[in-house]
């Protein structure tokens, strides 16, 4: 039974004007995502599946087309209405794990909590809880610094989840990891999407895409 | 996100660049210290001196030559027939005339030059008092003969040894003796007076007409402007109007006034201006916060802050860097301004006492938030105008 629409993209172009010269990164891009899939965007480095994930994700514009989130158009919304958005509808993992390196894993757990302005005992236990759950219930008080790889991966994916997100945008969430802590992660992920969320995952790699319900083939800034 | 969520993450980020903040914070220090204490001095200077006056008289005119330069009083241009003259106006309650010399005066076979007041023995214990010259020890002269009251410093610290009631002291080579000892006034130069018999002063310096100085005091209810007028009209008519000043209490004050504005107005503009210094570095420091942190900012927005939370973010770091600075440049301010009243206290100047004023610490702790925040707010701004998508590519 698919469900309804979580993710649509309409036509999408995104041209970036580098001096006299102008990168076309994405070329008319159209794809949907229903509520509950895993999908993964699989293409060579350089087709323009950060910039699809900007896109997806409310972190840029598009210079053409639309963007259509729970069936509302966001590509003309203002810039602190994105951030709502962001904080509270899109859960993000990247491939530099991207933690504040100032902040404990608890504290980077509860920052996108702080944003939507939880208060500070529900986010803390929150925060614990979904450390826990990604198996870092030992590790609540430690910079990243003093994380491995893997573990950083880890509080990331417990931030992204903080604010229950709709979809979980992932770009290349075992770029920077050793091959078999990141299987472990793709497992994590993938279980994330059995219990139930949306899932989005951006790879150069098919082995890994393979994990996916269903692979988009991303070429020259398009669907292949 | 809220206020206390906001300092949580400044405090994590000041204290990861734990060095520059400091460096920063002290650029702020030296501004503030610097307001504080040249203000307060200054402050001080003039509220000390208003009490001088205030402890002088408000009830008092002085009468004077007209200045040729020197301090008042020294070039002794008028004479008895002024002081007369004086006397014809029938509000004073009481009239000295004061002359002022400079002496040798040797103890104990140390000689030293000192300055010499004279006025009339007659009238030497209301002059005392009028002066505020209170006795630590004997008393007035009372008649025309060779005893002098000196003043602390004369028995202190003018000779190697110190002097009591009752020491030999030859001024111009005549013996006198030391009746009465005068507290210290707190001003270096009056401590160092020597109070003679006027009469004697004349018979010792051969002169018989010269005045340096008049002190009327009018009697209580009297207007101060009219007395101060028909004085200057019964001059007149002596000798010429460019020749003596009149002054009273308000006009001297007044003239002190301006002098103490220029100064405090120098003093101010040289406190502010380390304080634009430090808010450069305010600026500066948060300039390269900003650059240092562009990722960070990227991570923050994708997280769900909007571009007013990340400027608060850095808008608060800035404002606490000038809380912390003023602060501790108050502290530091209070420090400077209580050694300066210590060293002019230990140069004789005891009458320099140091207040602060609550408005003005106020004012600075304010105005140091007020700078930290002005200085962080470009920086803030744009941090908060990165895109997240190219914030995150840094
Ligand atoms: N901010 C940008 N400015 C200019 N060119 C960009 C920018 N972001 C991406 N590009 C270009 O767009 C193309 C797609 O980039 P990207 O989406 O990062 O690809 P991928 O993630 O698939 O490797 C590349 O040619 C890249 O150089
Ligand atoms: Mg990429």
């Amino acid at each position: 039974m698919p469900g309804k629409s979580v993710i649509r993209l309409e036509n999408v172009w995104k041209i970036y004007q580098m001096g006299e010269v102008k990168v076309e990164a994405l070329r008319g891009l159209s794809f949907e995502v229903s509520s509950g899939e895993f999908v993964a965007i699989e293409g060579p480095s350089g087709s323009g599946k950060s910039t699809a994930m900007n896109m997806i994700g409310a972190l840029d514009y598009p210079t053409k087309g639309s963007v259509y989130l729970d069936d509302h158009d966001i590509s003309r919304l203002s810039e602190s209405q994105l951030a709502v958005i962001r904080g509270r509808k899109i859960g993000f993992v990247f491939q530099q794990f991207n933690l504040l390196a100032n902040l404990s894993a608890l504290e980077n757990v509860e920052l996108p909590m702080m944003f939507q302005g939880v208060a500070v005992s529900a986010r803390r236990e929150r925060a614990r809880q979904l450390l826990v759950s990604v198996g870092l219930g030992e590790r609540l008080m430690h910079k990243p610094s003093e994380l491995s790889g893997g573990q950083q991966q880890r509080v990331a994916i417990a931030r992204a989840l903080s604010n229950d997100p709709e979809v979980l945008l992932a770009d290349e969430p075992t770029g920077n990891i050793d091959s078999r802590t990141g299987r472990e992660i793709m497992k994590l992920i993938a279980g994330l999407n059995r219990q139930g969320k949306t899932v989005v995952m951006i790879t150069h790699d098919r082995s890994l895409a393979k994990l996916a319900d269903r692979i988009e083939h991303l070429k020259d800034g398009r669907l292949a | 996100m809220s206020l206390k969520d906001d300092v949580v993450i400044v405090l994590r980020n000041v204290s990861h660049r734990r060095l520059r903040s400091w460096l920063t914070v002290i650029g702020v220090v030296i501004g503030v210290a610097a307001i504080i204490a040249l203000v307060s001095a200054s402050r001080s200077l003039e509220a000390s001196i208003q009490e001088q006056f205030e402890a002088f008289g408000s009830d008092k005119i002085s009468i004077y030559a007209a200045s040729s330069g020197g301090p008042p009083g020294f070039d002794a241009n008028l004479n008895v027939d002024d002081a007369d003259a004086v006397r014809k106006v029938k509000d004073y309650g009481l009239v000295v005339e004061m002359l002022f010399k400079s002496a040798k005066v040797e103890f104990r076979g140390e000689p030293v030059n000192a300055l010499i007041s004279g006025f009339d023995s007659g009238i030497a214990v209301e002059t005392f008092k009028e002066f505020n010259l209170d006795f630590r020890e004997g008393g007035p002269f009372e008649s025309d003969s060779n005893k002098v009251v000196i003043g602390s410093r004369v028995a202190d610290d003018l000779f190697d040894s110190q002097l009591f009631v009752g020491s030999k002291l030859e001024i111009n080579s005549e013996k006198f003796e030391v009746v009465g000892i005068v507290e210290s006034v707190g001003n270096p130069q009056d401590d160092s007076n020597i109070y003679m018999p006027l009469e004697v002063m004349r018979d010792l310096f051969g002169d018989r007409t010269s005045v340096s100085f008049i002190v009327g005091k009018v009697k209580p209810g009297s207007d101060l402007n009219k007395v101060s007028a028909r004085t200057a009209a019964e001059l007149s008519r002596i000798r010429s109007e460019e020749s003596f000043e009149v002054s009273t209490p308000e006009q001297l004050i007044e003239q002190l006034s301006i002098i103490l504005g220029i100064l405090q107005g120098v003093l101010a503009g040289i406190a502010a201006i380390s304080l634009l210094v430090g808010s450069v570095g305010i600026a500066n420091s948060m300039y390269t916060s900003v650059l240092e942190r562009i990722r960070d900012i990227g991570i923050m927005k994708a997280v769900g802050a909007t571009n007013a939370e990340i400027a608060m973010i850095f808008l608060i770091e800035a404002g606490l860097i000038g809380l912390v600075g003023g602060i501790i440049g108050i502290a530091f301010g209070i420090g400077i301004a209580y050694l300066i009243g210590f060293a002019a206290a230990q140069a004789g100047f005891g009458v320099l006492k140091i207040r602060i004023e609550p408005l003005l610490i106020l004012f600075s702790l304010i105005f140091a938030v007020g700078v930290g925040a002005a200085s962080g707010y470009f920086p803030a701004r744009r941090a908060s105008s990165l895109k997240p998508a190219d914030a995150l590519r840094k």
